[in-house]
């Protein structure tokens, strides 16, 4: 009865369904998995499969701790925080393996850097790719995340400090210096800014 | 992993029921839980605050000149290092606690600091005034024989006749003499005819005194200059506590009285001429 009309509610109502109903988390997972998925790959280079891993663990704690969401927090952000703090945790159980260092760079994530950052564009797709892959390899771990939070996810200020638990001013900072670093390093490798 | 999509196995993982929901109570305990533990810490925080104050109030640095140690003696007989430690432990432990809670990440790490340190300052302070530290320094020297309570720090400064100086509490006097008991317990009776007029009237039972004179006999001193040395921050129980422990009556005295050297007169007479 419960699952009849969950399209139209909020996630919020959804959570609330939950509670009395599990099979309504099926709904919410629906509506992020494929945005999560993208985001694990894009912060973590790991392989799909282990992306996927990473996103089903990360349901499962969600689920587990739907007792603790706080509905003045968005669903999104809570759920982003705990993709964030499973991907973190399973690279630090994962760091004696050696993976290599390998940035996903997808369709998505050229345009939006591409429109955000002024680069101009109207080089070879492939290789701007590659380029930018080796420049987000290069960066550091927490301006890399930011920095796609910010302009891939396209995540607010308030929402990048509810997802990485960082107070806002302290994020205002890492964004500029995400910016700076970036920028530094597409210059490096001959990459060009509109202005 | 199976073939299946991340959340089509999530979900069978949680209508198989092999997952399930933490209840509410468990995060309303840990919330509980972090705030008693951050308001524990100021507490705390304070305490080691109101100790460091009452040990730096009651060091004596304006008497440094007098104490027949150096200033860094002094200096590290009075530094109260486990406080200025425990006020840090505690500062970083808040810090821990309010961070941990539901909205504590959105609150700077300086603020957060500031508000610890402030907070645990002026209930210190608070504290001092209130006498708390004076009985958390007793309490301390009665459980931790390796504690020394300030007094008897003091003592280690001011307490040593062989020198020519006596610290401790007067607890009867008369025209001539006065009894003293040191922090260590010691009692001397101190003949006081050569300190200055303007000082004599301030000879009363109960002051506490900085004495320079000379040991003239076992338990007899000579007393030339006295320095009044009140307590601060005093706690009016451990005070009380402290002047049963030393009470003296009048046989007391009169015993004393009677084991004074036959030529007291003479050596009252030159105990100050061979101090100055």
């Amino acid at each position: 009865m419960i699952l009849e009309n969950t399209n139209n509610k909020t996630d919020n109502e959804l959570v609330e369904l939950t509670k009395k109903d599990p099979a309504v988390f099926g709904v919410l997972m629906e509506r992020y998995d494929g945005k999560l998925l993208t985001y694990i790959r894009r912060i973590s280079s790991v392989p799909n499969e282990e992306a996927e891993d990473i996103l089903q663990d990360s349901f499962l704690k969600a689920y587990q701790n739907l007792n603790n969401f706080d509905n003045n927090l968005s669903f999104s952000s809570w759920m982003y925080r705990i993709v964030h703090n499973e991907t973190v945790s399973h690279w630090r159980k994962d760091k004696s393996r050696p993976q290599g260092n390998i940035a996903h760079v997808d369709d998505e994530f050229l345009e939006r850097i591409v429109d955000t950052q002024d680069i101009v564009g109207d080089v070879d797709k492939e290789i701007l790719k590659k380029t930018l892959e080796d420049v987000m390899i290069d960066m550091d771990d927490k301006y890399r995340e930011i920095l796609i939070l910010k302009y891939i996810e396209d995540k607010s200020y308030d929402e990048i400090s509810d997802i990485l638990k960082k107070p806002p001013g302290t994020i205002a900072t890492h964004i500029s210096r995400a910016k700076k670093q970036f920028r530094e390093l597409c210059v490096q490798k001959d990459i060009n800014f509109l202005l | 992993m199976t073939d299946k999509h991340p959340s089509q196995n999530a979900m069978d993982k949680i209508m198989r029921g092999e997952v399930k929901q933490v209840p509410r109570w468990h995060f309303v305990v840990r919330n509980i839980v972090l705030w008693t533990l951050g308001i524990l810490c100021i507490l705390a925080g304070a305490l080691t605050v109101s100790l460091i104050i009452f040990t730096f109030v009651n060091s004596a640095f304006a008497m440094r000149g007098i104490a027949y140690k150096s200033f860094w003696q002094h200096t590290i007989v009075f530094m109260p290092l486990l406080w200025i430690v425990g006020t840090l432990l505690f500062v970083g432990l808040f810090k821990f606690s309010v961070r941990h809670t539901n909205y504590g990440y959105k609150y700077p790490l300086l603020s957060i600091l500031l508000v610890s340190f402030l907070s645990s300052v002026f209930i210190g302070i608070a504290f001092y005034f209130l006498g708390v530290s004076h009985m958390i320094d007793d309490i301390l020297e009665m459980h931790f024989h390796t504690y020394h309570s300030v007094e008897r720090r003091q003592a280690r400064l001011f307490d040593n006749p062989e020198k020519g100086m006596l610290i401790g509490r007067i607890i009867q006097s008369d025209a001539e003499s006065f009894m003293l008991v040191t922090p260590n317990g010691e009692k001397w009776r101190v003949m006081c005819e050569h300190v200055p007029q303007n000082k004599q009237h301030a000879i009363v039972d109960g002051s506490r005194f900085v004495v320079i004179g000379k040991k003239v006999d076992d338990d007899v001193f000579v007393a030339c200059d006295v320095h009044k040395r009140g307590m601060f921050g005093i706690n009016k129980g451990v005070q009380k506590k402290r002047m049963q422990k030393m009470h003296c009556d009048d046989s007391c005295m009169e015993n004393h009285s009677q084991v004074l050297p036959k030529n007291i007169d003479i050596l009252v007479q030159n105990a100050c001429t061979h101090a100055q």
